[in-house]
């Protein structure tokens, strides 16, 4: 008897320490009895009378003997299913069982900063979870957050609190004097934003004296991620990054104007983005996908100003409206900040560009504090006209100018002299030129002169708008005057384009701020707020005096965004605070906790007796397998449709194909291929629906060839050979439907080693008879309808088996063999063959590589699918509209 | 055929039958006349060997068709027909007992196209001698033969002479009720000729919804929620059934005659009537007609 006594009490206390999720839902008990009820009707049936195929429907099993009644057990059954039914979905859980007799009070301490930015409602969430638990029901509380701006968390009575976060990242030690400053021992459950901090020790040390070991760190699910630091490696951006989770980011770069200019990948330490440097000038501010805290995002203080142009304020008096600075000034208004030039002030005013109209030269003075200018970046902006040829020693030229002015002929019979398109790689291409322009006079260069870059140029081959390399710097020189006396182009908004773009692409970054030597205020015009969004309607103007004497970071009276004040500007990021942060390392005696992992859930349990229940009910009393099957497919319906009852973690689904690579004897070889590779599956990934789950390289003495489509071979420059194993490995691949790829990077040396490397390479290896890709083969429509293939070296190559030999080919007329002497993977590596992301930029001969790998990899996916004859007259029209 | 009216059992079917001027005579008469007129194997010319009459040659008639005998007594031609070989005694019997009057969607009951047929049958055969039962009683009137019918056709028969029957019952009896009647009829001797009749109803399921149906030889009942569910089902038993139905009676030798109650009669009886002429002839070894 004690012993069932005992268990008694064991059940009860268990009862007791059951709590439910959504006890509501348990209302519906109350419905119970109505089951009985309903188990009991039956639907509305007619009497039909006697009926001589009686005996044949006793045969059919699916009718039944009609039962004045549900059996009780069925009822039982139902009723049963009901139970379990509510029950699972009012969620119960066993509440985790306390030791503690004596009902210490709750202590919370939040870190809420950025770090936590992501996640701060579930914290809030959770935080409310603790409180209304059963078991610390009538438990005080109490909050201390780093964030606590209107200091109503603390002995708050209610649950009805949020906690807010703060957009900057405040450090744990501002915390210690209150936890010092409380008296009783307390259960603290401390939610941790998992950064490092110089006082950690002496930190922990407080809480463990505060709470007697009962500590539950609550550590965030969620990563945090944030750019510590841009630097621009010659066209590649490279990124700094710090997440508290490793992970795979994706981060989008954003204009001024919000629109995307590129997508790409990172890792949680570090990525880049290799784009042309005129997208590149045009960044303002990079957002990292998924971060809901202003770590999220990263301004770059360029960007978001207007720039700041110089320009003499030389207003002609007799003339006004017609001199040069009149109409260089209208023009830079409209996009620019101008400001009148200082010759002893650029250094100061630290400007985007200078802008001359026609004037007659410089002293030498004036020629050295311009050159400096452009030697440190500095672009400039010359438009010469009459007074300008007069200085014969005027330096700042893109080369020496003619002396005389160059007349234009015009008139009857002669054909009108008008603007030549800009070249297609050109980074003007994208201004358009007015019609109707018309140009009278315009200066040559001397005849002695230096070749100098023509940007524009006119029909009759007169320079229109030069340019020349001065150190880091620029200078653009317009070989008209600004004002509409030579031309009329000055009339149109020709002139302003040109020169906006000039400015955007001018690499003279503006001045950082904390080179500022002068008294300043820097005003702030954008905040990034707590969810990482831009607002630019601020309530409270922050800002920052200069010079600054050390690195500010953000905080609550400098939030994060950016600061600007005369074309000088200074972004505060986010990122800057955690240069050099680090993971936490939680001491032992602190329990680590997971308010979901506390709830002993067993709703699971009911659901499934419920489900089981349903099956056996149907099973029982239908005896039409027709309606079991439908119950079959409708529990598979549920099973499809319901996301959550997987728990899957949602992951981007890749392709189980992986762009294979052999590995040879030369690190900095097999390097390359899996740079090319990489920066290939990238391109595929955004183009075409193939996905690739990155590279893999392969050793051909252990490893199964078999299930790769394609196997790219980069042959190192010193030549490489291969054992009698590999080769016969290499043969049955080909022999069985692969596709070797070798790179024989010919034209990357003398032509001689470059065979001997082929020759040592394909020894013993099965080749086919070879030709060029001929014009009708399917590489050459695949995905992109292409002309010739070639690689890193232009003017290369690609091979295949001939088209006489595939009789004897295995492989339904696929070569099995494709041969290149271009070098891909450094084309698609990128310029410098480094790992690449996603954009690449500017230049068409690699976009004519990147489709030319695209091609093959679609090629040896799909094989002769594409010489189907069905759609071979689209293909051919449009081959033959591109070749008209 | 639905004007004559219709029976819910047999005891009114008897009752409706006691009347001579029950339009069902009439109706089983026109159909009598209609299929047999002519056609009438009991007495009739054809190449028997006993006499049937005498009557004027018409011309383009073979000659060696002239009885030259009795022509040369007389100034006209005459030719001599011949009698055809007669059959000999026929017993009809018709199932009436309870599911024989079941009625599916607006037709006739099986019961009233039993009488109909078996009343044809009778009135085709008039002038000849009809055996009910065993006890060579020799009927000669309709109604009478009606009556008699139709109290012997509550019960199946027990035993048999060694005659021609023609047994018109349900389509759906039950199969070893019919086992045994063969049984009992090979015992005997007897050749038997089934002519079924089915309801459309009750062989293709046609009913839809939810309906409960009951058993003819107990209280036990069917619920059917969807009888639209399992007709196919069904269907397929029925057709089960039947081949072992037919099975069993072409195993015994026996011939058959299918006939649904929304059959055209008219049509189909001389069908029937060709079919039973066979039957008959052949035990006489005697093929008297073809189709044509």
């Amino acid at each position: 008897m004690p012993k069932i006594k005992l268990m008694y009490f064991q059940m009860i206390e268990i009862f007791k320490r059951i709590s439910f999720e959504n006890s509501l839902i348990l209302w519906l008990l109350l419905s119970l009895p109505i089951i009985f009820f309903i188990s009991k009707l039956r639907p509305q049936k007619k009497y039909f009378g006697k009926f001589a195929g009686f005996f044949i429907l006793k045969q059919i099993e699916t009718t039944s003997n009609i039962p004045k009644n549900s059996p009780l057990w069925l009822k039982v059954l139902r009723t049963i299913f009901g139970f379990c039914l509510i029950i699972g979905f009012s969620g119960p859980y066993l509440i985790e069982h306390s030791n503690q007799t004596d009902k210490k009070p709750i202590l919370f301490i939040v870190e809420n900063d950025v770090a936590l930015g992501n996640e701060i409602d579930e914290i809030n969430n959770s935080i409310k979870a603790i409180i209304t638990n059963p078991n610390n029901i009538g438990r005080e509380y109490k909050i201390i957050a780093l964030f606590d701006p209107q200091k109503i968390l603390e002995n708050n009575k209610s649950i009805n609190f949020q906690i807010d976060v703060a957009n900057f990242k405040i450090n744990r030690e501002t915390i210690i004097p209150k936890i010092k400053a409380i008296n009783n021992e307390y259960e603290i459950h401390y939610f941790t934003n998992d950064i490092e901090s110089q006082s950690d020790n002496l930190f922990f040390e407080i809480l463990k004296t505060k709470s007697n070991n009962n500590i539950f760190a609550h550590r965030p699910q969620k990563n945090f991620a944030t750019i510590k630091t841009i630097t621009n490696d010659n066209n590649t951006l490279k990124l700094g990054i710090f997440a508290t989770k490793s992970d795979i980011f994706k981060i989008n770069a954003f204009d001024k104007n919000g629109q995307n200019i590129a997508k790409f990948n990172a890792n949680s330490n570090a990525a880049n983005l290799t784009i042309g440097q005129d997208k590149i000038s045009k960044i303002a501010y990079f957002e990292i996908e998924g971060q809901k805290n202003a770590g999220g995002v990263f301004i770059i203080d360029k960007n978001l100003i207007k720039p700041i142009v110089l320009s003499p304020k030389l207003i002609n008096t007799e003339q006004p409206l017609i001199s040069d600075a009149h109409f260089i000034w209208s023009s830079l208004k409209i996009f620019a900040n101008p400001i009148d030039l200082e010759f002893d002030k650029i250094h100061k005013q630290n400007p985007n560009a200078i802008i001359f109209g026609d004037i007659a030269g410089f002293n030498n003075n004036e020629t050295r504090i311009l050159k400096n200018y452009m030697e440190n970046g500095g672009t400039i902006i010359r438009f010469i006209g009459p007074k300008a040829i007069a200085n014969p020693n005027d330096e700042i030229l893109s080369a020496n100018i003619s002396s005389q002015i160059h007349k234009i002929t015009t008139g009857f019979g002669v054909k009108p002299v008008v603007l030549l398109p800009f070249a297609k790689n050109s980074s003007f291409s994208n201004i358009q030129i007015p019609q109707n322009i018309l140009v009278q006079n315009s200066i040559h260069f001397a005849q002695s002169a230096k070749p100098s870059e023509i940007i524009a140029q006119l029909s009759d081959g007169s320079p229109y708008l030069s340019m020349k390399n001065f150190g880091r710097g620029k200078l653009y020189m317009f070989h008209i005057n600004a004002a509409p006396i030579w031309s009329n182009a000055a009339l149109s908004t020709f002139h302003m384009e040109l020169i906006k773009e000039i400015i955007i692409q001018s690499k003279f970054i503006v001045k950082n701020a904390y080179d500022l030597n002068i008294q300043t205020t820097l005003n702030q015009t954008i905040e990034i707020n707590k969810n990482g969004n831009l607002n630019r309607e601020l309530e409270r103007i922050n800002s920052i005096n200069t010079p600054i004497t050390s690195e500010i970071f953000a905080n609550e009276k400098l939030p994060p965004g950016l600061y600007e004040n005369d074309g000088n500007a200074l972004a505060l990021n986010i990122g800057a605070s955690f240069k050099n942060a680090k993971i936490i390392n939680l001491p032992d005696f602190i329990k680590i906790s997971n308010a979901e992992n506390d709830k002993n859930k067993f709703s699971d349990i009911f659901l499934i007796i419920a489900f089981i229940l349903l099956f056996l009910d149907v099973i029982l009393t239908s005896t039409n397998l027709k309606n079991i099957f439908k119950f079959a497919i409708l529990i598979y319906a549920f099973n499809l449709f319901s996301p959550n009852l997987s728990y899957a973690q949602i992951t981007t689904l890749k392709d189980d194909l992986k762009l294979a690579y052999i590995i040879t004897n030369d690190q900095a070889n097999d390097k390359q291929s899996q740079s090319g590779l990489l920066g290939l599956a990238n391109a595929l990934e955004q183009r075409t629906n193939i996905e690739p789950n990155g590279t893999i390289g392969i050793n051909l003495e252990k490893d199964e060839l078999a299930k790769h489509p394609i196997i790219y071979w980069l042959i190192p420059k010193n030549g490489m050979e291969i054992s009698q194993k590999s080769r016969d490995a290499l043969n049955k691949y080909m022999q069985n439907g692969g596709i070797l790829f070798i790179d024989t990077q010919a034209l990357g040396m003398e032509n001689s080693r470059a065979q001997n490397n082929l020759k040592k390479a394909v020894y013993g290896l099965k080749i086919p008879p070879l030709e060029k890709v001929p014009p009708d083969h399917v590489l050459k429509k695949s995905f992109y309808l292409l002309q010739n293939f070639q690689g890193f070296y232009k003017n290369s190559s690609l091979w295949v088996e001939s088209a006489a030999s595939k009789d004897v080919s295995a492989n339904d007329g696929v070569t099995p063999i494709i041969i290149s002497d271009g070098n891909f993977a450094r084309l698609w590596a990128g310029s410098k063959g480094q790992s690449i992301t996603t954009i690449f930029g500017g230049n068409f001969d690699d976009e004519l590589g990147i489709r030319a790998g695209i091609n093959i990899i679609i090629y040896a996916l799909t094989g002769q699918y594409k010489g189907d004859q069905i759609h071979i007259n689209s293909i051919l029209k449009k081959f033959n509209r591109g070749q008209e | 055929m639905l004007s004559i009216g219709d029976f819910k059992n047999a005891q009114e079917l008897g009752e409706y039958l006691s009347h001579l001027e029950a339009p069902i005579f009439e109706f089983a008469h026109k159909i009598s006349k209609q299929t047999f007129e002519g056609k009438n194997p009991v007495k009739a010319k054809g190449h028997g060997d006993d006499f049937w009459q005498y009557r004027n040659f018409e011309n383009l008639e073979a000659a060696n068709l002239i009885d030259w005998r009795i022509s040369a007594k007389s100034d006209k031609l005459f030719v001599r027909e011949f009698e055809r070989q007669s059959p000999m005694q026929l017993s009809i019997w018709c199932d009436f007992s309870e599911q024989m009057f079941f009625c599916g969607k607006n037709r006739a009951t099986k019961a009233k196209i039993g009488v109909i047929i078996a009343l044809s049958l009778f009135f085709g055969f008039t002038s000849h001698r009809i055996i009910i039962k065993n006890e060579n009683k020799i009927i000669n009137k309709a109604n009478d033969f009606a009556q008699n019918i139709v109290q012997i056709g509550k019960n199946f028969p027990h035993n048999f002479a060694a005659l021609p029957y023609i047994i018109i019952f349900d389509g759906l009896i039950e199969l070893n009720k019919l086992s045994d009647l063969i049984a009992k009829a090979k015992h005997n001797s007897a050749s038997l000729f089934f002519i079924i009749i089915n309801d459309k109803s009750e062989i293709e399921f046609d009913f839809t919804g939810d309906l409960e149906f009951q058993n003819y030889n107990d209280e036990s009942k069917i619920h059917i929620q969807d009888c639209e569910i399992i007709r196919e089902q069904y269907k397929i038993k029925m057709s089960q059934y039947f081949k072992s139905l037919e099975e069993i009676v072409s195993n015994a030798g026996f011939s058959y005659f299918n006939l649904k109650t929304d059959d055209d009669l008219s049509n189909l009886i001389s069908n029937l009537w060709l079919k039973i002429l066979n039957f008959l002839y052949a035990k006489n070894k005697i093929n008297v007609f073809s189709n044509d």
